[in-house]
């Protein structure tokens, strides 16, 4: 129909991408995917010819994973890592060039991100992530405990057959999937993502290389599907297939996935979130505070371009209403996209993509100066919008690359409205405003506080999302110890829940 | 001088300099339409520079203070954005002194003198706006969340409504007799006769210039489509999809208006039927004229031949409506219900949009022709830049519209066209011509999950409204 599409489509790029299944690398029978909208064409194995063996179907099988000791796992996260890095590994490059063109960050973020993966598959990171979200000695064996009753309960964390739908805004994502599935030592398979088809099957394949018949290495497999296949997905995302799936991502593609949710199969969704920041009064303390808290909002809203749900998108000041605060604020403003400008380039950019909507809707509050003033964002480069009005822009839920709205309000309670199920990180200056919030904000719907200037950077070894989703990958056994001379017995006394005979001469 | 005389009749009353005649209008040389066309894009840039408040800033931003070719124009048509841009919060909080102020930064009328303090709903404050200046406010749907406010006045409606009964009444390359206004034809609409939707404020001209009195205009619903009522329908469906029903309070201002509202429910079905009867009984044989969105007369046409009513019209009524796509779904071979229906073979599709006073009928050959006081432009989606005015491009489209003399004209749409500048079409029309695959770039976009519903939703979403408010209130 029209030649300029067609010209577009030819000028793509073509990738050629493969599957992993449990230490095997399969790239025959394959399918063209992507197109335009995903930024690349690339091939992969027609995944129906493989449905049958993507899942692993006898969980028995996971057996040899429990032949390793945690200290083996850590040792092959560690090794893994040091295998992991950008300059020597050739799948890592491949997938670095392949996500420059798909992915909606720009080539030096995404380079920062794949030359963070030797740190994320380090020793320390995986026992710090093991330890604090799971508890090692869990994984290791059963932890006894005595109980009131007298029995001892032996708890263990076992592993599950989990389908992974992972996100693509960011290469971590697909990584930190193939490292909670080795530490929970569970099988995993993962969905790669259009606008990230390569990272999980570039660590894959490093994992291959390294050690293909190792239970870890076994026990990953790394596919694409087009989402929302329905066919395929119907026959697959099943209870005897997976006990667990992770959704990542956008609101749709979750609901999507909850189709298939069902006694046996369960959801971990991952769902979409945003994120806001609220800033005190004492911002305002002098001219070189107020640099500062610029500079950490700044980070907070262009740290890995906003690609983020941790990114602030609308931030709260309490710097009051009137002539005098409202130009405090617009200074405030002014250096937070100065500061913004100036971040170093692995951590923002200049967005890659122009969303033409945004931008027009940001031109638009421009033209309405009593209400708004922004700053920047002639030249696509980020902007920051002050409202002057105690409320959020209108089209606040759409703000991204790098456009962020200062919202100035007289009482603290004001936020609140703000803050609902899909609130994620809320960013706090200064310390003192944070732990006065916390209980009362938690109980709304916001899930994790921090310092003004760390939402982007949260600790890994922490839950998500207000849930322990490293944690949840586990399937928690119990085993009883019951002895009748101890613990009353159903046949005897009918009396439950009663304490033990020891217990009670006790007292 | 004469050239200037000849420009101000054009801009005034386009057919009319082309002596009324479709076939004059649409007959004309590239050549002669751009000279036309530039030399009324500068009168009307001059004119509105320094008056209207909007233009000015993003005309100062630009730097931009002459035209000097047709593509000049393009980083000053508005978008959308522009004609939502006040704070949502201006409609809940009832501050419509500063929504007229915001709305005043759009139209050269002055409006300061509107006394609006005690409106206390937006059907308040449009029908404040309508007793007590020019204007005849357009609203959107809303359903994207937040309502546009068009300020149209009700003299550019009667000069639009002339325009359009050349563009459909006449036959090109026909001579046709010269209109005499008011026509006294016949005009049914199946809708609400009233209401800040494009084409029930449009009614009012409908009745001035065609239907000549309101005897001869007939509408499905005698009230007025309430515009607080399209809004919570919004919000109700957003609500809804976001799970979040229960949160979606409903303010006092509208519930204390329950009473009006189950009256306009009840009363509905009643309303129909009479309406039936009316085409029936009264118009039955007559020339009609009728305009409405295809998905109306789709409906309208549905449900007269169940209850036995076909060919109902005399064969020379007139019937515009827009075309599929945009978001519309019928069925394959819907315009033949139609024409089954009503009895007459002239149904003008046409391509247009409440921003726009003007439309692009549909010539024999499936095009869309541009008529001569629209300047179209065909722009890149990413760069906003537009494409040669040459050849055949597709693109976003946008326009400048002439024909207003108190509001900017210029505006960019969401709609993905093709659109022909040269050869010219086979029907014999000598301008551009836009192509029948029209589809809405958010259609293309499959990134967004937000759901979208088209302005040919209404009905439905008021209809939903409805039930909604009067549940929740019993």
């Amino acid at each position: 129909m029209d030649p300029g599409l067609n010209m577009d489509e030819e000028a793509l790029q073509t990738f050629d991408a493969g599957i992993v299944i449990r230490g095997e690398w399969i790239d025959d029978h394959r399918i063209p995917f992507g197109g335009r909208g995903a930024g690349i064409r690339f091939t992969s194995p027609d995944p129906i010819r493989y449905l049958q063996r993507l899942p692993l179907s006898n969980p028995r099988a996971m057996s040899d994973l429990h032949t390793l000791s945690f200290a083996d796992i850590a040792d092959y996260i560690d090794r893994l890592g040091r295998r992991l890095t950008l300059a020597d590994n050739v799948h890592l490059q491949q997938a670095l060039t392949a996500s420059c063109l798909t992915s909606s960050l720009t080539p030096s973020l995404l380079r920062r991100g794949y030359e963070s993966l030797p740190h994320l598959f380090s020793r320390t990171n995986a026992v710090e992530i093991a330890e604090s979200t799971i508890g090692i000695a869990h994984l290791e064996g059963w932890v006894e405990r005595r109980m009131n009753d007298g029995r001892t309960v032996s708890i263990r964390a076992f592993g599950s057959r989990t389908l992974h739908i992972v996100a693509g805004n960011s290469p971590l994502i697909s990584a930190l999937s193939i490292l909670r599935n080795a530490i929970t030592r569970s099988d995993a398979l993962i969905k790669t993502p259009s606008n990230d088809p390569f990272t999980a099957l570039a660590i894959a394949r490093t994992m291959l290389e390294m050690e293909p018949g190792h239970p870890l290495t076994r026990h990953l497999s790394v596919a694409y599907w087009k989402g929302g296949d329905e066919a395929f997905e119907q026959k697959l995302y099943r209870p005897q297939n997976f006990e667990k799936i992770v959704a990542w991502g956008g609101f749709a593609s979750v609901r999507h996935v909850t189709k298939y949710i069902q006694p046996g199969l369960e959801l971990i969704s991952l769902d979409p979130k945003r994120s806001v920041s609220i800033i005190g009064p004492e911002a305002f303390a002098s001219d070189p505070e107020m640099r500062n808290v610029a500079l950490r909002l700044a980070a907070d809203i262009g740290g890995m371009n906003q690609e983020g749900c941790v990114n602030a998108r609308v931030v709260y000041v309490l710097c009051g209403s009137d002539a005098e605060s409202l130009a405090r604020l617009d200074r405030l403003g002014q250096y937070t996209y100065e500061a913004m400008l100036a971040l170093p380039e692995g951590v923002s950019t200049a967005p890659k993509a122009v969303n033409a909507d945004l931008c027009a809707l940001v031109d638009a509050a421009r033209l309405n100066d009593e209400w708004y003033h922004v700053i920047g964002g002639m030249n696509r480069e980020g902007a920051i919008i002050v409202s002057h009005l105690s409320e959020p822009v209108d089209f606040a839920a759409q703000l991204g690359k790098r456009i962020a709205n200062l919202v100035p309000i007289d009482d603290v309670e004001d936020v609140f409205r703000a803050v609902d199920a899909y609130t994620q990180t809320v960013g706090v200056y200064p310390e003192s405003l944070k732990t006065r919030l916390r209980d009362r904000m938690a109980l709304v719907g916001a899930q994790r506080f921090t310092s003004l200037g760390y939402a982007v950077l949260p600790s890994l070894a922490a839950p998500q999302d207000a849930i322990e989703s490293t944690r949840e990958l586990c399937r928690w056994i119990v085993c009883e110890d019951c002895d009748p001379a101890v613990t009353a017995p159903l046949w005897t006394d009918g009396t439950i829940f009663k304490s033990s005979a020891l217990e009670t001469v006790a007292t | 001088m004469q050239a200037e005389a000849g420009l101000d009749a054009f801009l005034d009353d386009p057919s009319g300099y082309f002596g009324h005649s479709l076939t004059r209008m649409m007959g004309n040389s590239r050549a002669d339409v751009d000279a036309l066309q530039l030399a009324g894009l500068r009168r009307r840039f001059g004119r509105f520079r320094g008056r209207i408040g909007m233009l000015d800033k993003l005309a100062d931003r630009q730097g931009i203070h002459a035209i000097d070719r047709l593509d000049d124009v393009v980083p000053l048509l508005f978008g959308h954005e522009i004609y939502k841009s006040y704070p949502a919060s201006l409609l809940e909080k009832h501050r419509f002194r500063e929504l007229t102020a915001w709305l005043n930064k759009l139209t050269t009328h002055d409006l300061s003198k509107a006394d609006v303090s005690s409106c206390r709903s937006i059907d308040d404050w449009l029908m404040t706006m309508s007793r007590e200046t020019p204007m005849a406010v357009v609203h959107t749907s809303g359903t994207g969340g937040t309502m546009s406010f068009l300020p149209w006045t009700k003299a550019e409606w009667r000069r639009c409504i002339t325009q359009f009964t050349v563009l459909s009444f006449q036959r090109f390359g026909q001579p046709a007799p010269l209109p005499r206004y008011p026509m006294n034809i016949e005009c049914i609409y199946p809708f609400f006769r009233s209401g800040g939707l494009s084409h029930t404020v449009l009614n009012d001209a409908v009745v001035e210039v065609i239907a000549g009195g309101e005897e001869r205009f007939h509408a499905a619903y005698p009230g007025r489509l309430s515009a607080d009522l399209l809004v919570l329908a919004a919000r109700r469906r957003s609500a809804a999809a976001k799970g979040e029903l229960d949160r979606l309070d409903i303010s006092p201002e509208l519930a204390a208006r329950r009473e009006e509202f189950e009256l306009q429910q009840r009363d509905m079905p009643g309303h129909v039927a009479r309406f039936f009867d009316t085409l029936r009984q009264r118009l039955a044989g007559q020339r009609i004229f009728m305009l409405a969105a295809s998905h109306m007369l789709y409906g309208l046409a549905e449900s007269g031949l169940k209850q036995g009513m076909q060919n109902l019209f005399s064969a020379d009524s007139v019937i515009i409506s827009g075309g599929g796509g945009k978001g519309m779904v019928l069925p394959d071979g819907w315009s033949e219900t139609v024409k089954t229906f009503f009895g007459t073979r002239n149904l003008v599709l046409s391509y247009g949009m409440s921003e726009m006073a003007g439309q692009f009928a549909m010539c024999d050959h499936g095009h869309y022709h541009c008529p001569p006081w629209i300047i179209p432009f065909v722009l890149d989606p990413d760069t906003a830049k537009a494409l040669p005015r040459h050849g055949t491009v597709t693109g976003r489209f946008a326009f400048y519209d002439l024909l207003p003399d108190t509001r900017w004209g210029g505006f960019v749409s969401g709609d993905e066209v093709t659109l022909s500048w040269d050869p010219p079409c086979p029907c014999g029309r000598t301008g551009a011509y836009v192509h029948s695959n029209i589809q809405r770039l958010s259609d293309r976009r499959t990134d967004e999950g937000e759901e979208k519903l088209s302005c040919a939703a209404a009905p439905e979403a008021y209809a939903e409204a409805l039930d909604f408010l009067n549940e929740g209130l019993v």
